[in-house]
């Protein structure tokens, strides 16, 4: 009987663990996130954005004519949001030059009280982006970024110097779906969603 | 009596909003105080008669080994601490199962046969230098509110701690124990 008791005990702290971990190959929240959307995608809300100044845009509409690639920048950023504006530029040519006029590239800004659409688009100018397939975001309030970001996964905490530090991985959305979460450093796996 | 009321009525204020956010708002504070904070509360608890009474049923403390090794190993994944901060179910979790593993190592110390015990003085130890060393080599963010830079830096003390126990345990052996045992059956 107490060996039963001692066995169970064990088995249920072992299943536990790897039930939590996904048979200990996640120990995040990010890869809880990304595997799950790797499972299923997600469906995400209708939300509205302003693109490059214009009027608002649906993510419904804007998702249906293009897969939509999104990342997360300020354009105060000195570091990180820098270094993923070349990234996006080297990217986006690469799409232009393969004829990939259907995928879209979004920059959402996380600082929407300081980041104007002039300041975005001057963000893409110093990378030298073509409007033309590389989007500069606006979330229309702060409630509708906040669901952007909840929906996303997007985390953003102060990095105590003033800025944030933020999420910096690519959304791939397709008919309003989440479809991958992506690293930069394993942008390969951009080839089985697009 | 009064102070095992004392030790509940400690754990239970940290369920409250500002004292759980005032913990929760460092990952020091909240992996290197808070954790080791309650699992002491625990051990406290275990003192008390009709706590350790518990585990009657535990004959030789095995099952109270195997809670200590899956809470340590639980509350020491990011995934766990992310849940502690954003849901009031794993806060409350954290809240009940650390003391638990606090009173299960105080009772299963005094029932395990001395192998066991170094086994799981080998897995506590070893348990924080891995986790550390996890932090310490993860070139992203694990924690989702908490930044790498600190995340870096508990990775370090994790280790530093770990060395600690080990050493500790080390000296115990050499030495012979300097306080009496926790729960002597």
């Amino acid at each position: 009987m107490y060996r039963g008791i001692v066995l169970c005990s064990w088995l249920l702290g072992i299943a536990l663990i790897a039930w939590r971990t996904e048979g200990l190959q996640v120990v995040s929240t990010e890869g809880a996130r990304r595997s799950a959307v790797q499972q299923s995608p997600l469906i995400l809300s209708d939300w509205l954005l302003e693109v490059d100044g214009s009027q608002e845009r649906q993510l419904s509409a804007l998702s249906a004519e293009h897969t939509l690639l999104v990342n997360f920048i300020y354009t105060r950023c000195p570091t990180v949001c820098r270094a993923q504006g070349g990234r996006f530029a080297e990217l986006q040519r690469e799409l232009s030059a393969a004829g990939r006029t259907d995928v879209k590239l979004l920059s959402v800004t996380i600082d929407p009280s300081r980041d104007s659409h002039e300041r975005l688009a001057a963000f893409r100018d110093y990378h030298r982006g073509d409007s033309a397939n590389w989007w500069m975001v606006r979330a229309r309030d702060d409630s509708q970024l906040d669901n952007i970001k909840r929906e996303l996964g997007v985390r953003v905490i102060d990095d105590s110097w003033g800025g944030f530090a933020h999420t910096e991985a690519l959304h791939a959305i397709q008919d309003g779906r989440l479809v991958a979460i992506i690293d930069w450093d394993s942008l390969s796996q951009l080839e089985s969603v697009l | 009596m009064i102070s095992v009321w004392l030790v509940i009525a400690a754990i239970a204020v940290q369920a409250f909003t500002p004292v759980a956010k005032l913990f929760e708002s460092s990952m020091i504070l909240h992996m290197l105080v808070q954790l080791p904070l309650l699992f002491f509360l625990g051990m406290a608890l275990a003192k008390a008669r009709f706590v350790s009474s518990l585990f009657r049923f535990d004959l030789n403390g095995f099952v109270c080994a195997a809670i200590v090794s899956t809470a340590i190993v639980y509350w020491m994944l990011p995934i766990n601490l992310d849940a502690a901060i954003e849901s009031n179910f794993h806060r409350v979790l954290k809240l009940i199962t650390v003391p638990l593993s606090g009173v299960a190592i105080s009772v299963a110390w005094g029932r395990l046969p001395w192998l066991f015990r170094g086994v799981l003085a080998l897995e506590l130890w070893a348990m924080f230098l891995r986790t550390g060393w996890l932090y310490i080599v993860a070139d992203e963010q694990l924690c989702s509110y908490y930044l790498q830079s600190e995340q870096y830096l508990v990775g370090w003390l994790l280790c530093l701690v770990g060395l600690g126990v080990a050493g500790g345990f080390a000296l115990w052996l050499i030495f012979g124990n300097p306080m009496s045992q926790p729960q002597a059956q």
